[in-house]
This record gives structure tokens, C-alpha cells and sequence, in this order.
């Protein structure tokens, strides 16, 4: 759950993600994250759904 | 207005007329543009190049090529580019430290496409930092011409104000999120975001692949139709570059509006200043005036759809920008730096989410454009806000509440002037068709602005 993003967490992926993180920015980002992150899970999608992850020429000539 | 302020807010066509009646010199056009840039530089702050050499040689090479008699509308016609596309042998900066000391090798396809037709390059335009929301402090910010001490919006900084000011006659932009039509709203000027590969992308430093486009900033639909006439069409070299052909945009701004069915997007009137919904208002009232048929539409929650194009934009960035991020973080402002570690943490399931999300909320949009042609919203929920306003790393959701959904989805929408607030700040209007539909698009901005003087209005902090 976004709600139980951690700074421990965030470190935890940034160094999976080979981003550096300082120490004292770890908790400002935790909480960014976990604010953004409960955001797109809420965003309401029917299982059957597809991902659209740009535009495909079908969808170009609509 | 004087002589020097009338010339440089001409329209593009009466200056080209008056080049091929030999009444006007695009050396002498293209000198004056330089002279209004040096006067209002650094105070604008809208450069960060300026190639007047350049300049004045291709002016020579365009007042040859009218003399020749086959030039197409823009040829000798003085403008900018945002500093985010390629211009071979010129500095690529972004705004950024990040790429110090680059050149560029090549031209973006849209620009070359504008040299190929003899217009002019002045210079290349300031913007947010990467066009990523945030002013780089070494670059500092552009100042708005109708009001010093607001803001022009972003990205597109530069690009606005130039044109408002009547150094440049139209500027080419980028839009991820409404970075060339809420610039155009903040200055008072016309905005086009077209369709999803309707304007290649190649040579733009990209912010989010699938969700940026290349467009003009001009200050009549008329002059920013002739700019998209030019740079649109299929680039081989663009993987998302469209085949479709590209209707003639200038004629058919002349073509009838009566009937024409506009949804307004009445939720989207709510949450703005007062001021800015009694304009859009009115604008609806004018639409119906020329015959258009307005009716209420119920469109799915843009706020879903802000939230799932943050995330394409934040994960694609940090995708983007990942070995500059390691390799010279010291390059980016603190703002964006933080923007782009925080895309780089956001996990794979949730970018897919946030795509499956864009799925639903296009085909929410398309079932709307069942019932109309076109659709009227307000472009941003106030005028030029203070500088004092802009905090590093805010919330920039309420801004781009009513543009980027339509960034998400594909299709082209336009900004253009709708009145002014009591202090006299310009409001834009928005209106949005279905893909690869410019031309009724436009055909509607045109109509709409032949029927108010909104765009007769000239900044006088610059004048």
C-alpha cells in the first residue's frame, strides 16, 4: 500500500534504481511518493483493460 | 501606436504581401526585430541566444528568393525556437547546466521544415528548465510583456513572450502538459498543441515520449495555422510521425462554422477565477452567435487524467534524463533533480496502471466526441500569476488541470485569446477536437477571433 512508504523503502529502491538519494532527503521524498503513489492506484480501471502506452495508428485515425 | 510598433505586429500575410510589393525588406524587418530584442533584453529575458549574423544573412537569402517569385508565405518572416530543439552549429542549453558547452549537429525536423521556407531565425527562446515545470536559477525567468512582474507560464517562456512583445512574429514550442496554450493564454496569444504525429518530433530534446508536441505560438489563428501548414506532414524519421495527409489549413479557416457542435465542459468552469469564467462565458455565448450549437457535455474527471499523464511524464523523464541524473546531477536545478530521482522510484506496475488509466479515460473522451465537434473549457483557472507565487517544487496540478488531459489523449486543442481581467491581464480560451481535425479547429479559433478584437491588444510594459 502507498501508504506504507517508507524512507527505508525508498532507500531500498533508489539503490536498485542506481539513483542517489542523501540521507536527509529520504523522508521528504517517502512522503512525496506515498502522496503520488495512493493517487494512480486509486485511479479506477476494469480489469479487461489494456495499457495504452502511446498511440497506435488505429488509434491515430480516430 | 508607432511606426516601429505597427511593423512589428504585423500578420504574418500583410508583411509577406508587403515584401512581394517590395513596400517592406525582410533585412530591414529582421534588423528592426534585432533592435526591439536588444532594447527589451535582459528585461524580458526571453533569449538565451541570439543569432543576429545569422539572421540578417538569411534575411538577405529570403529578400533574393521573394525577388525570384517562388517563395512560399514565410519566407523572410523573423522568428524563434524554444531552446530545446536542435539547430545545427547553434548551442543547445534547455535551460539547464546539464548540457553546457553542446552544440547540435542537426535540425529538428520542424525548424528545418521553417528554414526550407525562408523564414528567419532570430534566436533561440528561454524556457523551464527541460520544459520539467522548474526555472533553472542560472537562466532565471522570463518576464511577462503585459506585466513585468508575472509570469509567463511554462514551458514555452521565451517563446511567449517574444511573440507578445512583437520582437519575433510567431515561435515554435513544445507541449507535454500545456506548454505552448497556457503560455498562450498568460500573453494573449494563439497556441496550438496539434495532434499526436501531426508534427514531428525529431530533434526535440523529448520531457515524456508520449505525450509531447511540437507547435506554433503566433498572435492570430491565421499566422499560427501558416506556421502548422509548414512544419506538418509524416517524417520518416519520427517512429510516431503520422501518414495523414494535412488538410489545407489556411483555406479553411474560411470555410462556414453555422452548426458546428461544441460541448462545453461546464465542470471544467468551475475552479477557475471569476473573471476567467464570465470570459469564458461570453466566448460561449460568441460561439453561438456564429451558428455553432452549444450544449453541456459530462467528460470523465480530468483530475484522473492529470494524475496518470504526472505519472507518464515523471517515470519517462526520469527514463530520459537517467545518466545525465548520474553523471552530472550538479547540472540540474535542485527542483528538477528532486522531480527526476522521484520518477526513477516510481515502481513499473504503477506506470503500467497509469497507462491502462489513459486507456479509459480516452475512450471516455471519444464516446464524448460521439455527440460533438468540438470542445470549449477555460485554458488555465486564472491570468499571469505573481512571481512571488512561484515556489521551487510546487504543486503545478491546478495549472495544467485543463490542458494536459488532451496531451494524454492525442488530440489537437488551441488557445486563444478570450478578454482581459479588470487589470488588464489576457485570458485564453480553449477548444479541443478530435484527432487530425486542425482544420475545423481552427476554422472555429478563426471565426471566433474575426468576431471579438481580443487580439488587437498590445502590451504596453513593452511598448
Amino acid at each position: 500500500m502507498a501508504d506504507e512508504v517508507t524512507a527505508d523503502g525508498v532507500a531500498g529502491v533508489a539503490t536498485l534504481a542506481a539513483v542517489h538519494v542523501g540521507a536527509q532527503e529520504l523522508p521528504e521524498l517517502a512522503r512525496q511518493l506515498a502522496g503520488f503513489l495512493s493517487a494512480v492506484r486509486a485511479l479506477p480501471c476494469p480489469p479487461e483493460v489494456e495499457p495504452m502506452p502511446g498511440f497506435t495508428p488505429l488509434e491515430k485515425q480516430r | 501606436m508607432s511606426a516601429d510598433e505597427e511593423l512589428s505586429y504585423l500578420a504574418i500575410a500583410d508583411l509577406a504581401s508587403r515584401y512581394r510589393r517590395k513596400e517592406l525588406s525582410p533585412v530591414d524587418v529582421t534588423r528592426a526585430a534585432l533592435t526591439r530584442i536588444e532594447r527589451m533584453e535582459p528585461t524580458l529575458n526571453a533569449y538565451i541566444l541570439v543569432t543576429a549574423d545569422r539572421a540578417l544573412n538569411e534575411a538577405k537569402a529570403a529578400e533574393a528568393r521573394i525577388a525570384r517569385g517562388d517563395a512560399p508565405l514565410l519566407c523572410g518572416i523573423p522568428f524563434s525556437v524554444k531552446d530545446i530543439f536542435d539547430v545545427q552549429g547553434l548551442p543547445l542549453t534547455c535551460a539547464s547546466n546539464v548540457l553546457k558547452g553542446h552544440s547540435s549537429t542537426t535540425t529538428a525536423f520542424a525548424v528545418q521544415r521553417l528554414l526550407d521556407a525562408g523564414s528567419v531565425l532570430l534566436g533561440k527562446n528561454n524556457l523551464l528548465e527541460f520544459a520539467y515545470g522548474e526555472t533553472h536559477p542560472d537562466f532565471g525567468p522570463t518576464r511577462n510583456p503585459w506585466h513585468l512582474d508575472r509570469s509567463t507560464a511554462g514551458s514555452s517562456t521565451g517563446s511567449a513572450a517574444s511573440v507578445a512583445a512583437g520582437q519575433a512574429y510567431f515561435s515554435l514550442g513544445t507541449d507535454t502538459g500545456g506548454s505552448i496554450r497556457l503560455p498562450a493564454s498568460y500573453c494573449g496569444l494563439v497556441g496550438i498543441k496539434p495532434t499526436y504525429g501531426r508534427v514531428s518530433r525529431r530533434g526535440l530534446v523529448p520531457l515524456c515520449w508520449s505525450c509531447d508536441y511540437v507547435g506554433p505560438l503566433a498572435r492570430t489563428v491565421a499566422d499560427a495555422a501558416t506556421v502548422l501548414q509548414t512544419i506538418a506532414g509524416h517524417d520518416p524519421g519520427d517512429p510516431t510521425s503520422a501518414r495523414c495527409p494535412v488538410p489545407d489549413l489556411t483555406t479553411s479557416l474560411k470555410q462556414p462554422v453555422q452548426g458546428v457542435r461544441v460541448g462545453i465542459v461546464t465542470r471544467e468552469f468551475d475552479g477557475v477565477q471569476a473573471e476567467v469564467r464570465t470570459l469564458t462565458e461570453d466566448a460561449v455565448r460568441a460561439l453561438e452567435g456564429l451558428g455553432m450549437r452549444a450544449t453541456e457535455v459530462q467528460t470523465p474527471p480530468f483530475e484522473r487524467a492529470v494524475v496518470a499523464l504526472l505519472t507518464l511524464l515523471f517515470v519517462e523523464a526520469a527514463s530520459f534524463h537517467r545518466t545525465w541524473l548520474k553523471e552530472r546531477p550538479e547540472g540540474y536545478s535542485a527542483a528538477v533533480r528532486d522531480r527526476l530521482k522521484m520518477g526513477a522510484l516510481i515502481p513499473a506496475v504503477d506506470y503500467v496502471h497509469a497507462q491502462r488509466a489513459r486507456r479509459v479515460f480516452a475512450e471516455g473522451m471519444a464516446g464524448v466526441f460521439e455527440a460533438v465537434d468540438l470542445l470549449v473549457l477555460p485554458t488555465s483557472p486564472g491570468p499571469a500569476h505573481a512571481f512571488t507565487e512561484e515556489v521551487p517544487g510546487r504543486d503545478f496540478t491546478p495549472y495544467v488541470r485543463r490542458t494536459c488531459p488532451f496531451n494524454l489523449i492525442g488530440y489537437p486543442a488551441v488557445s486563444v485569446p478570450c478578454g482581459f481581467t479588470s487589470d488588464g491581464l489576457p485570458i485564453g480560451l480553449q477548444l479541443v477536437a478530435r484527432s487530425f481535425a486542425e482544420d475545423l479547429l481552427l476554422r472555429a479559433a478563426h471565426a471566433y477571433e474575426r468576431a471579438t478584437a481580443w487580439h488587437a491588444r498590445r502590451p504596453a510594459a513593452v511598448a
